[in-house]
């Protein structure tokens, strides 16, 4: 029995509770209506209505378009294989780094994950410079053979997109796996070790199943950004291979075709939300699966022997196969710097790019100096990461507030509805957010005029999701009994907040914001999707100078981006783990 | 303790220069505040450049920086951005437009027609073929070829160039070395779409063209070995490279002059000329695409004084002298000067044989866009074989996954 001063106490606080909730749920809902859902109904209408009848006949013949039947095979084969070669080399990596201990192996996980946290168009980038004609390995191919051929050619080809692809995606795998080999329990395998099993069997009937739905929940994750690849397969299909996401850019913005555009997005849509409920079905019981495992891989050293050459042989093989890996992640992002002081013509100095960052001689082909975009490019991160933080805060509050314990309370419908209100915009692409604010706002002045305003909106609706789940993995491991007895000790709700919750969400809090900050730094699709004027990020600038000869000023734009990343990534690994995840 | 500090002092700073640039965006956001807002493609009058908003500038006495000029990719942003601004224009003038896309443009309603009074100087046929009505006036002309650098190929290497026919391409493998530019993005990519076009016909229209085949076919032979290019400026850059290995490219009849008389890197008239543009010579014509573009006014235009006066001096011998060795085209204005080294080395479109006239302005306009979408249909060679296998593998990974679930339930 409560003394019945503190219930009444309770029941105050639980109407102030109620009331921040309520205001929570009202400022998350506006925004997401006005700038989300409302959208996503003009692009229906788009899709379903010929003046104001009700019509599937522009979805049906849009899906059933030969052309646009074919985009979609490609979009997905080409996500099937790319996921699909990532697995197959990132297990044996994941192993590798599960069970052998060396020198600096935390540093090289770290290093490998560096590409995926990278801007889509600066890996552009650096693999054309790699990979294309005039690349580094098509050179050095040409050298040592001496023949006239390429090794390999990256545009308007398959392999091209697949290759751009794994570089891309390889480090999810890896690092997603990694854990996976280390929750292994790995006393039974040496019962059926003992008892004779042979190793397929061992590794096909025990170890497999531990690690299957770890694999599975990364293979889902890889599916879906390849997917949506939009900048690599933009400039590396040419015109032969368009994903959906290409397809319906191309759609809107050079044939001004609206209706099949709005069709094939929500197509994207429902297959988008289908993998994505996958994916979370599958990321639950990997987390659950998580939970008191300890024993796992027993750690080994990796060393030269000088009696054991089997040993050596493995060493070998293990340090040569990292090696390939760190250098196929590595070499375009290295090109990319040292291209960036490489003259493009005799005579000029190596820091030409970086002079050419404060001019305004590009001016009339960028819309904007360089160095105005890259203040954009920074204007438009900050603004993003201070919305998303706050609006992540709100979500979580909702999701989570204190007195779920408490048999009491019974969370309202409102919040349901919030946590399968913030599923949606998961499961939309990029250039489908930006399409849905182009068709809704395209008119308006304010569109006309401030376009950065919607270019930062759709900067939030991609990040919102890795924030709220970085600053709700914070919140999870508050203990919640210590928020009750702070609270009936007579703690209110604000000091409650300040003095527990504040400081414990505060490391996912940093986490997210950076990575919101670093989403926002690079995004393109959507950025290039609605930009007009002067309003240019440095992704933009890179994307219009990508294809030129005077490749020195857009790597330099391009090392500038990647040094600022590195130093985000840095800094969210100083403070927890990155959330890969979506 | 330090951290929220720092975010405090990262809250103030960004509320800071968000002031500033707050009050940088509302002086901006006037783009009405400018007398003059241009529209035009990024190479327009820019190799080695002649600064024509300065020169009407000058001309005019509005201060240059009350002009804003924008430039977009290809002409074909220009009438899409145009479009997309219709109800609520930005644009004063669009220069660019070809003799194909106004088609599209007439149709959106986005030009108010024109007759400048110095039009006199224009050939009525020029006037005529782009566009009856001047929604547009021409500025420039020449033809749609075929152009290669002589280090890398030549009649010697591949005899088949001096009488080349588009079917030689093919036969010969020169679709290997061959960069198009994609028609629904590029206007050269459209002018040589017709071009084929207007060379086989259509079966599907019933349109003879010169040798009454498909011109579908063509282009499904050479589907796999073209590089295509998403405009004028980055198929050059894929010629340029010689890496690449693509020495042929489609360009201008005028492409050879950029290479002899270019005051920088021209060769000069006493050398051999390092490119060569070449026609296609079909039953022995000497068949081209004539590619014709337009300066206009936008509907609705805010300026519209201004921009008239900027279009008359754009059709002046002011601006016309510095078209051919600028713009690399034929000036509009016969009584422009084009000097004899341009004469010498670019072709003339009065030798050629102009295709143009085989496809009616109807023809064009019921078709164009059909066209464009086949053209994707054949370049995309996807067999069917690979959509079956991609539904193949989601129906296998789909049902392992369900049973899997089940199993595990």
């Amino acid at each position: 029995m409560r003394p019945q001063t503190s219930l009444k106490k309770f029941n105050s606080e639980l109407v102030t509770n109620r009331l921040i909730i309520i205001l929570a749920i009202l400022a998350i809902g506006s925004f997401l209506l006005s700038l989300f859902y409302i959208p996503i109904v003009k692009i229906f209408q788009f899709a379903f209505f010929s003046d104001v009848q009700f019509t599937f006949e522009t979805f049906i013949s849009t899906i059933a378009d030969s052309i646009n039947v074919t985009f979609l095979a490609f979009t997905f084969l080409q996500a099937f294989l790319s996921t699909l070669i990532c697995i197959i080399i990132g297990i044996p990596a994941g192993y590798f780094f599960a069970k052998y201990d060396f020198r600096g192996k935390k540093l090289i996980v770290n290093l490998l994950t560096v590409p995926f946290v990278l801007p889509p168009i600066v890996v552009l980038l650096g693999f054309i410079v790699t990979y294309g004609q005039a690349g580094w390995v098509n050179i050095l191919w040409k050298g040592l053979t001496g023949s006239e051929n390429s090794l390999i050619s990256i545009f308007g080809t398959f392999q091209g997109i697949l290759l751009a692809h794994v570089f891309y995606n390889l480090s999810v795998i890896i690092r997603m796996t990694i854990p996976a080999w280390q929750s292994i329990d790995f006393e039974q395998v040496e019962v059926s070790r003992t008892l004779g099993v042979n190793r397929w069997k061992i590794l096909w009937k025990i170890i497999f199943p531990q690690i299957r739905n770890y694999i599975i929940s990364a293979a889902l994750l890889v599916f879906i950004y390849t997917f949506n690849s939009f900048a690599i397969v933009l400039f590396l299909g040419e015109v032969r291979f368009q994903t959906l996401e290409v397809r319906i850019f191309k759609l809107m913005k050079a044939s001004l075709n609206f209706p099949e555009g709005a069709s094939l997005a929500i197509l994207q849509l429902i297959l988008n939300t289908i993998v994505i409920v996958f994916y979370l079905i599958f990321d639950r019981k990997t987390r659950q699966m998580a939970i008191g495992r300890e024993k796992g891989l027993p750690e080994k050293k990796l060393f030269f022997s000088k009696t054991d050459w089997k040993q050596n042989g493995i060493t070998l093989g293990s340090t040569v196969f990292i090696l390939l890996i760190g250098l196929f992640t590595f070499a375009p992002i290295l090109a990319v710097i040292i291209i960036s002081f490489k003259p493009y013509y005799s005579g000029i100095s190596p820091f030409y790019g970086y002079q050419q960052l404060l001019s305004t001689e590009y001016m009339p082909l960028l819309n904007n100096s360089p160095l105005r975009m890259l203040l954009n490019t920074l204007l438009f991160a900050l603004i993003t990461t201070i919305i998303t933080i706050v609006l992540s805060l709100l979500i979580v509050f909702v999701l989570r507030n204190r007195y779920q314990s408490l048999k009491k309370y019974k969370s309202s419908k409102l919040e349901g509805l919030v946590s399968y209100m913030i599923i949606l915009p998961m499961a939309t692409s990029s250039i489908t957010l930006a399409m849905g604010l182009f068709l809704s706002f395209n008119s308006s002045s304010l569109y006309q005029n401030s376009v950065w305003f919607f270019i930062i909106l759709t900067h939030v609706l991609i990040s919102l999701p890795f924030t709220t789940r970085s600053i709700l993995a914070a919140y999870n491991r508050i203990d919640v009994e210590l928020l009750n007895v702070a609270s009936t000790l007579g703690a209110s709700r604000f000091r409650v907040f300040r003095k527990i919750e504040f400081p414990m969400i505060l490391r996912g809090l940093i986490v997210g914001a950076i990575f919101s900050f670093a989403i926002s730094l690079g995004e393109f699709g959507a950025t290039n999707f609605l930009v007009r004027g002067e309003y240019g990020t440095l992704s933009i600038g890179i994307s219009k100078l990508l294809l030129t000869q005077t490749l020195q000023l857009p790597a330099t734009m391009a090392s500038i981006l990647i040094i600022i990343t590195v130093l985000c990534f840095i800094i969210i690994q100083r403070f927890g783990e990155i959330e890969l995840k979506v | 303790m330090i951290v929220k500090k720092t975010l405090i002092v990262l809250v103030l700073c960004s509320i800071f220069i968000m002031q500033g640039d707050m009050t940088n965006i509302t002086n901006v956001s006037g783009v009405n505040d400018y007398d003059l807002v241009i529209y035009t493609y990024e190479s327009l009058l820019a190799d080695p450049g002649y600064d024509f908003v300065e020169g009407f500038s000058n001309y005019s006495g509005i201060p240059k920086e009350n002009i804003q000029l924008v430039l977009l990719e290809d002409a074909n942003t220009i009438v899409t951005q145009a479009i997309l601004e219709k109800e609520n224009p930005v644009a004063d003038v669009l220069i660019g437009i070809d003799n194909v896309l106004i088609h599209t443009a007439k149709k959106e309603g986005i030009l108010k027609p024109y007759f400048p009074s110095n039009l006199e100087n224009v050939s009525i046929d020029l006037i005529n073929n782009l566009d009856p009505d001047r929604h547009i006036v021409p500025y420039d002309y020449g033809i749609i070829a075929l152009w290669y650098d002589n280090s890398r190929i030549n009649t010697t290497s591949n005899p088949e160039l001096a009488s080349l026919t588009l079917d030689d391409i093919i036969v010969n493998s020169l679709d290997q070395k061959l960069i198009v530019e994609d028609p629904t993005l590029s206007s050269p990519g459209l002018g040589f779409l017709l071009w084929t076009i207007s060379v086989f016909g259509d079966p599907e229209i019933d349109f003879e063209g010169l040798l009454g085949e498909d011109w579908r076919d063509w282009w499904k032979s050479a589907s796999d070995n073209l590089r295509i290019a998403p405009s004028w400026g980055a198929a050059f850059d894929i010629y340029y490279t010689k890496e690449e290995n693509r020495p042929i490219m489609v360009s201008y009849g005028t492409s050879p002059a950029y290479d002899v008389c270019h005051p920088l890197w021209g060769v000069g008239p006493e050398q051999d000329p390092p490119s060569t543009a070449v026609v296609t010579h079909e039953l022995g014509q000497n068949n081209a695409w004539l590619q014709i573009e337009g300066i206009g006014l936008v509907n609705n235009s805010e300026n519209e004084v201004i921009a008239k006066q900027f279009i008359n001096w754009f059709l002046s011998t002011d601006l016309q002298d510095n078209i051919a060795m600028n713009n690399w085209m034929y000036p509009a204005n016969n009584n422009a000067n084009v000097s004899e080294c341009f004469l010498n080395s670019a072709i003339n479109p009065a030798n050629a044989d102009i295709l143009n006239d085989l496809i009616s302005p109807t023809m064009l306009e019921e078709n164009l866009e059909k066209w464009k979408s086949d053209w994707e249909t054949q370049i995309v060679n996807f067999s069917s074989f690979l959509i079956i296998a991609s539904t193949l593998i989601l129906a296998c990974v789909a049902y392992s996954i369900m049973k899997k679930n089940w199993k595990s339930k």
